[in-house]
């Protein structure tokens, strides 16, 4: 991101100007708006997320600290625990309605998911699935390590293996493309 | 690379900080990590640089609607400060109330230690008093004890013509080695003068005790062994040691 626009930002959350949140979300509403629609995978949802998610972030801004996370990233952990909260709420919401002997009826695997969510075309040459499915449970749908390996149904250091190497990879792929759009 | 560095980024702790999954203690380990090793700070950078773009490849064109009512929203939020004062203002005068109630106890307490501080004493006085009544009685005891045994003599003193009104009675008890007076009536003497009473041993006459009248009653005089006669004599002021027949106003022999 822009270092200029995200310090401009910073300096103008601490100061309570709400045109912060007006520069916020010119510049990282799109990004985050696609990381609420992956994890709850509901246009609505995600967009009542979003909103929760901004007020959050401008009645904590104090709590920002830049010495310890890049502005994205805490964004980003704002608005992946809102979606997650999102979800296990209208879960719970959704089992008093309906009472059901078979607990795994809201269940969605992952593997599910990645067929289903993930924008395969958008990256198909890029992550090799194998990646992509261990980052997307990891990143979008914030299952731990263990859940990851108990739902995805790989062993726990595969799993680890996988995310290190998905970064990594992720790192080259993202390097070619800057060099790609700089050319 | 560090051996300690390498270890540390070949395990999965910087993803998990990088998703916020780590404990507050697994946190402070990375952030010391961190900010001690560069290669550790660069990865971390890197890492979320990665998530950056990993995240921005799925953007989706966010609808301006809702930047309008976030920004309601963040305006609407203001209204809920003026909320707090009045919440501030309960808070203070419930501190307040407290405080006075609890200076009220405290001074109740005060008055209580010090009602208690003289209730005290005045036990202690009691204390006193029962245990000095206690030998008063004894001695009471002792001297009706003394003075209604058989072997206790009573003599009646009378004045001569230099003290017409003295009258005294005397107890001896030889059996208790004990003797009594009760003066009944004494003539005042000038300021410079006293009565003095001697006890005849042996044809000599000892002093004993300076007479005075008194309230109790009954007065223990000191006894003396072979007594033959008790004399009353005026003597200068303070007593003397020695006496002469002639001195003698009173004198009753035994």
């Amino acid at each position: 991101m822009k270092p200029f626009i995200e310090r401009h930002i910073v300096e103008l959350l601490r100061a309570q100007d709400e045109r912060a949140i007006g520069l916020l979300y010119d510049h990282y509403a799109d990004a985050l708006y696609g990381v609420a629609i992956k994890v709850t995978k509901d246009d609505a949802l995600a967009q009542d997320v979003l909103q929760d998610a901004f007020v959050k972030i401008w009645k904590n801004a104090h709590k920002y600290d830049e010495g310890k996370a890049r502005l994205f990233t805490w964004l980003f952990r704002v608005v992946q625990n809102t979606a997650i909260d999102a979800i296990r709420s209208r879960k719970r919401k959704m089992a008093k309605e309906i009472q059901t002997d078979d607990s795994n009826v809201y269940h969605i695997p992952t593997t599910q998911l990645a067929i289903e969510h993930l924008d395969i075309e958008h990256h198909a040459s890029g992550l090799e699935e194998k990646y992509k499915v261990v980052i997307d449970a990891l990143f979008f749908q914030g299952m731990t390590q263990q859940e990851a390996s108990d739902e995805l149904n790989i062993p726990l250091g595969t799993v680890k293996s996988r995310l290190k190497i998905g970064l990594r990879e992720m790192r080259k792929l993202f390097g070619i493309l800057i060099v790609l759009i700089s050319l | 690379m560090n051996q300690r560095v390498t270890t540390f980024l070949e395990g999965d702790l910087l993803e998990r900080y990088l998703m916020g999954t780590t404990s507050p203690i697994e946190s402070q380990e990375v952030e010391h990590y961190i900010a001690k090793y560069p290669e550790v700070k660069e990865t971390y950078n890197e890492l979320q640089k990665n998530l950056e773009d990993y995240a921005s490849s799925y953007a989706v064109a966010a609808p301006e609607e809702l930047k309008t009512s976030i920004m309601k929203s963040i305006k609407a939020k203001p209204k809920k400060e003026r909320i707090f004062p009045w919440i501030a203002v309960v808070a203070c005068g419930v501190a307040v109330i407290f405080s006075f109630v609890t200076y009220l106890f405290w001074d109740q307490n005060q008055a209580l230690m010090e009602d208690r501080y003289v209730y005290n004493e005045l036990l202690e006085q009691l204390s006193d008093d029962i245990v000095s009544n206690r030998e008063s009685l004894q001695s009471v005891e002792e001297q009706f004890m003394i003075l209604n045994s058989t072997e206790t003599q009573k003599y009646i003193m009378r004045g001569n013509t230099r003290a017409r009104k003295l009258e005294m009675v005397a107890y001896v008890n030889e059996l208790e080695k004990k003797s009594y007076v009760n003066v009944v009536a004494l003539p005042e003497l000038p300021d410079d003068q006293v009565y003095q009473m001697w006890a005849e041993v042996d044809g000599k006459l000892r002093p004993l005790d300076i007479l005075k009248m008194s309230k109790d009653n009954l007065v223990e005089i000191p006894y003396r062994e072979r007594m033959a006669s008790l004399n009353i004599t005026i003597e200068p002021k303070g007593g003397s040691k020695e006496t002469t027949e002639e001195s003698v106003v009173s004198k009753v022999s035994f």
